[in-house]
């Protein structure tokens, strides 16, 4: 049983690669920027394609035109086996005239005239591909609906309620510019990860337009009529025949791509087996002295907006003191559920503190607000991305130093305090500078 | 025997056991120098001639192991960045007096607390290789250090009280390093004085030289920074950063390829550098239309025409129906440009002259230099002691960097007069129409009453800066007391300058974006 | 209540521990037990008012200073690290001149080690009182300047120092050898009882000698040779040998 397990999902993983594989060579062409174990990757794609895979939630980001929604829209049609047109039909533009009607769902006008309220969903609801073009152009009480809504996996409206089962999130932003609102902090704290679409490069930009639309690849009129037709007979609420429009283009994509598409079932195994990953304890430690140092304030208790650390603290060396805000309870999750599934796309058994150093400057970069010198010492570095995620990435590397030199010391303090606090025993611990020791010594009532 | 392929095959292992350093995969070379190792930028280079000497006493894994583990602890424990490194090297050098036998004194430091590190912390061949390096007195006083405190016979040879002394030294506390050091070399300074005497030149260490080769112009960049803020006075930072001139101009530090690095002047640069203003955002202001926002239920008192029919699903009832929100929209505004700054310095005999002492009113001038260069504008340099008999350094406007701060850094010395046809004539060249105008000067100026009535007269901004309270300072304020553009800040302490520079040109900022929308700090989308 | 620290309840770490390890705690520890004893000695001296340089009150002092000492074991590298650490103190712990001299020269007195070598060229200080008493068998060097009576009350033992010494040098020997290799200060030998007491540089004034031998270079300036055109007391004529910047470490 354990080794058909391990059967599938060795299987499954190299479905995933095979469609990774096939997106970066005829799709989405990029440059690779991130190695992983000597194997170069594209950030935006491989954590696009992690983020459809686990149901996640992703903030595409870049200048316009560099493939932000052409990205997350091509690794949702071959994740969820949707043809393009689909998709396309469940994009949601920002701009200020959105309506929750118009993203969500709408009343059977005919109906409602005979007193009956029956909603017709989106297809933005209904599917469990949901892209958001250009969010920061909506109104913030629309973001807010789609974000509450994702979170939940829920939608309602007129008292009705749809549930999707498995679904995944990508909203792309321009950077600022005209007409643009503002995402608040508590909306951005609701994605997962934030990842930038950068331009290619000369060299490989000018492969773009020069073959046929790359588009073209993933459309399939047939079942694109099929899927349509089965949403609009399906519309409210009832079974709909999408598996057979399924079948249909997962068909024809192996015949012409020759690449062999997720079923349902695989992929919720799939999101099974990355979920039941285990997690090795020095990255146990390293993500503990990580959220140690976003959320701690030996002043005020935890770090709060508008609470800044004053000058000379004791702490002044670690990032507690570079931060304005505390670190919500969505980080540690959102690091979980991306480093997870990073070691099970290396097929490593187990999750270790190179993913989660891996992952961490983009589960953070949009979550931090730092201080005005810090960003300003970084902002003059050389780097190949936006400030925020230079910013992250930089941090990362800090903590990541102390941990390598803390970290046997840490992980016995941590060690100590289970004992600690099971037999109440009267166990010294070892003291040290960083404020994850100041942390244990809270939990264990000694503070 | 193939090395690469010995590395290729321990290096996924290797690199697990120090937590997959961010380094290229190591390569195989001749090196001329006899050391075992090279580092130059992430990438470590083993010396084949070494290797195969080390092989005939050891499998060659273990010797490929035990090289890598020494190199990737460099970068990942000691001194894993050049500030510390620079820190290090400053230490020994105050404590040793010369060039050559600091830099030996700070290899050997950092080879140890690496060693160290490495042997306590992780499972690693390294004592095996010490064994069998061989080397000089110091060498072999080293090895018997690692004898005494690994509990290892690596059949060093050493005089035993020196060893004693060695070992006591906490070299795995980081927060101890700089009093290690000190002790270090004042222990090792004998036999490092014998060593340099003996070799007639010095020679490296054998498992490698850590020179600023190791490091990328990015991190030679920090470490300048942070040390400039970290040594008491500019003699401390000149003297270090002087004996790595020839590495800093290859690196383009300094004025370009062939011309020597003026340390004094780097300081200053670096040191202004850390003191930074915040830029702002693209300038929004309100279009002054109003355009849709959101839906709020209709109320009956309310007007009809914002009703929207679609979700109000066709019906006009209250609560029911749906009207739009609207409110104003933003768009770009003009986009104020910088004013140029024309920077006027006193460096009379009554100022600190900067080649000496840090001189805060060099360091705020530089900052007020960042802050202008950095949003673009050019900045003139009015360096003047008693102008009328020459004594004056004028720069027209410009944004070499390098030059303005060369300017800044001249000291004359002599009287105090401001000779204001040169500021007048050097403020027309100007690109924008009505530069900013910075005068930073402790007052005691011979023609002052010209200087007032000239400051009062001119156009443009102008930020008065003045160390201490005199007769002339009262009278300066008295007479611009009233003035609409003009403000004056007396300094206390001089460490006050840069701050009250700060302060002004960023109210200054303030004002010029005074439209601005004020967004979160954090919002950069 | 759930324990967030479970997962680390088996954590056995796989560091070495190596004898560094165990020479730094056992360092820290004696250090630990002369800054306390040191503190000890200075709040108990304080009420004495020791630093009222009267030969009773030292001897008091000095007496207090080995009972302290009594029960640390401590070797000749702790006496150098005790020197580094009152050195850079400040507060509590901030060496008051003559009891911090008292009880370094006390620590070198009952060490182990016959043989003490003091580098206090890097120190800022000038310990006064270093040698003290130091016994017969015993010897002393002292690598840079010293303080004030240096060698006082030598019994026997042996004390050098290669820099410059300040005032009193040598005041009330009784027995031994005191060699200075530079330049001592006002009232060398004053109540010197016997011993030699060598001065390389120069002597600037000589004190009240009662017994014993006293050399300024070459030259034996107590008692005075009766060819020598110079006299007890007065200058010598010979140029004064002046302490270069950087010490020079004499190759043995």
């Amino acid at each position: 049983m354990r080794n058909s397990a391990v059967r599938n999902s060795k299987d499954s993983r190299g479905k995933v690669r095979a469609i990774y594989a096939f997106i970066n060579e005829h799709l989405y062409f990029s440059r690779p920027d991130l190695n992983l174990h000597g194997e170069p990757a594209n950030a935006t794609l491989l954590l696009s394609l992690l983020t459809a895979l686990t149901g996640g939630k992703a903030l595409v980001i870049g200048e316009p035109g560099l493939g932000k929604t052409t990205a997350a829209e091509y690794v949702c049609a071959m994740v969820y086996g949707f043809p393009l047109g689909v998709i396309w039909s469940s994009v949601v533009g920002g701009h200020p005239e959105q309506t929750e009607e118009k993203i969500v769902g709408r009343p059977d006008l005919g109906k409602l005239n005979q007193g009956e309220e029956v909603v017709i969903w989106s297809h933005f609801a209904r599917l469990p591909v949901k892209i958001v073009d250009e969010i920061n152009r909506l109104p913030e009480t629309k973001q807010s609906l789609i974000l509450d809504g994702v979170e939940r996996g829920k939608w309602e409206y007129l008292n009705q309620s749809l549930i999707n089962d498995e679904f995944c999130l990508f909203a792309t932003a321009n950077y600022q510019d005209q007409g643009t609102n503002t995402l608040v902090p508590p909306l951005l704290d609701r994605f997962d990860i934030v990842v930038e679409s950068k331009h290619p490069g000369a060299n490989i930009a000018s492969l773009i337009g020069q073959d046929r639309s790359p588009e073209t690849i993933l459309r399939h009129p047939a079942s694109e009529e099929t899927f349509l037709t089965a949403l609009r007979d399906g519309r409210n609420g009832k079974q709909d025949p999408v598996a057979q429009a399924h079948k249909q283009f997962a068909k024809a994509v192996q015949q012409h791509c020759g690449v062999t598409l997720l079923s349902h079932a695989e992929r919720q195994t799939l999101r099974q087996d990355i979920a039941a990953m285990e997690v090795d304890l020095a990255a146990n430690a390293f993500i503990r002295m990580v959220l140690s140092e976003l959320s701690f304030c030996c002043q005020y208790g935890q770090k709060r907006s508008g609470e800044p650390c004053d000058e000379g603290c004791h702490y002044t060396g670690y990032l507690c003191y570079e931060v304005n805000n505390c670190a919500s309870n969505r980080l540690p999750g959102s690091i979980y559920r991306y480093a997870r599934a990073l070691a099970w796309w290396l097929g490593h058994d187990r999750v270790e503190v190179e993913h989660v150093r891996l992952v961490l400057p983009y589960a953070m970069a949009h979550r931090t607000q730092w201080r005005e010198s810090y960003l300003l010492t970084r902002e003059r570095e050389r780097r190949q991305e936006p400030l925020m995620l230079h910013a992250a990435r930089q941090a990362t590397a800090d903590i990541f130093r102390r941990f390598h030199e803390q970290q046997h010391d840490v992980m016995q303090a941590l060690s100590l305090a289970a004992h600690c606090l099971e037999n109440d025993a009267d166990i010294a611990l070892p003291q040290g500078d960083h404020p994850l020791y100041a942390e244990i010594r809270r939990d264990l009532g000694l503070e | 025997m193939n090395w690469q392929d010995v590395i290729a095959d321990i290096w996924p292992q290797v690199r697990r056991k120090h937590l997959w350093p961010e380094l290229a995969v190591p390569l195989v070379d001749d090196i001329e120098m006899p050391v075992a190792m090279r580092m130059h930028d992430k990438q470590i280079t083993l010396n084949v001639a070494t290797c195969n000497t080390l092989a005939e006493h050891l499998p060659a894994a273990t010797v490929a192991e035990a090289l890598l583990d020494h190199g990737i602890s460099h970068y990942t424990r000691c001194p894993w960045d050049f500030a510390t490194h620079l820190q290090l090297y400053s230490t020994a050098k105050a404590e040793l007096g010369r060039k050559s036998l600091a830099k030996l004194a700070t290899d050997s430091f950092i080879d140890v607390v690496a060693n160290t590190s490495c042997v306590k912390n992780l499972p690693t061949p390294i004592p095996d290789i010490y064994r069998h390096l061989g080397g000089g007195a110091l060498e072999g006083a080293l090895t018997a250090l690692y004898t005494h405190i690994w509990g290892m016979d690596l059949q060093g040879s050493g005089d035993p009280a020196l060893v004693r002394r060695l070992g006591r030294i906490p070299y795995l506390d980081r927060q101890q390093w700089m009093s290690s050091m000190r002790r270090f070399s004042r222990l090792l300074q004998p036999l490092l004085e014998e060593e340099t005497r003996q070799q007639q030149q010095q020679t490296p260490l054998a498992l490698g030289r850590h020179s600023l080769d190791s490091y990328s112009p990015e991190d030679v960049l920090k470490g300048l920074q942070a040390f400039a803020q970290q040594v008491p006075d500019i003699q401390q930072f000149r003297d270090t950063v002087s004996d790595f001139t020839e590495d800093l101009a290859r690196l383009g530090f300094g004025a370009g390829r062939g011309r020597s690095v003026d340390a004094d002047v780097l300081y200053y640069i670096q040191l202004a550098q850390t003191y930074q203003l915040p830029i702002r955002s693209l300038p929004m202001e309100r279009s002054g239309s109003l355009e849709p926002y959101s839906h709020i239920p209709w109320e009956a008192s309310k007007p009809v025409q914002d009703i929207d029919v679609w979700t109000s699903f066709g019906k006009l009832l209250p609560g029911v129906s749906q009207t739009w929100v609207r409110r104003a929209g933003s768009t770009y505004g003009q986009r104020e440009g910088t004013p140029d700054c024309l920077v006027m310095l006193d460096s009379s005999g009554s100022m600190t002259n900067p080649r000496k002492h840090v001189s805060f009113a060099v360091l705020g001038a530089g900052c007020a230099v960042e802050a202008y260069l950095r949003r673009e504008a050019h900045v003139a340099v009015y360096n003047f002691s008693d102008a009328h008999m020459d004594g004056k350094t004028v720069l027209p406007f410009g944004a070499n960097r390098q030059a303005i701060y060369q300017g800044l850094c001249v000291y004359h010395g002599g009287g105090t007069s401001l000779r204001l046809r040169d500021v007048e004539a050097l403020r027309r060249t100007a690109a924008s129409p009505v530069p900013d105008l910075l005068l930073i000067t402790d007052m005691q100026i011979t023609n002052l009453e010209e200087v007032i009535a000239y400051l009062t007269g001119v156009d443009g901004r102008i930020t008065v800066v003045h160390i201490g309270e005199n007769n002339a300072t009262n009278r300066f304020r008295q007479v611009t007391r009233h003035h609409p553009r003009l403000c004056v800040f007396t300094v206390q302490d001089c460490q006050d300058i840069p701050q009250i520079v700060l302060g002004q040109v960023q109210s200054y900022f303030a004002m010029s974006s005074h439209r601005v929308a004020s967004a979160p700090s954090s919002s950069w989308l | 209540m759930v324990n967030p620290f479970q997962a680390f309840r088996h954590y056995a770490g796989a560091r070495r521990e190596l004898p560094l390890d165990r020479i730094i705690a056992q360092r820290d520890h004696v250090l630990q037990q002369l800054l306390q004893g040191y503190q000890t000695f200075v709040e108990e001296e304080s009420r004495q008012l020791v630093w009222v340089v009267e030969q009773g009150a030292l001897s008091r002092a000095y007496t207090t200073a080995v009972d302290v000492l009594q029960d640390i074991h401590f070797t000749v590298e702790d006496v150098e690290d005790m020197c580094t650490e009152l050195d850079g103190a400040s507060g509590a712990t901030t060496p008051l001149g003559a009891p911090s001299g008292l009880f370094i020269a006390a620590m070198c007195n009952y060490t182990e080690e016959r043989d003490i070598t003091l580098n206090l060229r890097s120190m800022t200080r000038r310990w006064p009182f270093l040698g003290y008493r130091l016994p017969g068998g015993r010897r002393l060097f002292l690598e840079g300047d010293v303080g004030d009576f240096v060698g006082a009350l030598l019994e026997g033992g042996e004390v050098t120092v290669t820099g410059n010494a300040g005032n009193y040098a040598g005041i009330g020997m009784r027995s031994g050898t005191l060699q200075i290799d530079y330049s001592s200060g006002k009232n060398t030998g004053e109540g010197m009882r016997g011993g030699v007491l060598r001065v390389q540089g120069r002597i600037a004034e000589l004190g009240k000698v009662q017994q014993g031998a006293i050399f300024e270079g070459d030259q034996q300036v107590f008692p005075a040779a009766p060819e020598s055109p110079t006299t007890s007391g007065s200058k010598s004529s010979r140029p004064e040998r002046v302490r270069p910047e950087t010490v020079q470490r004499k190759t043995s």
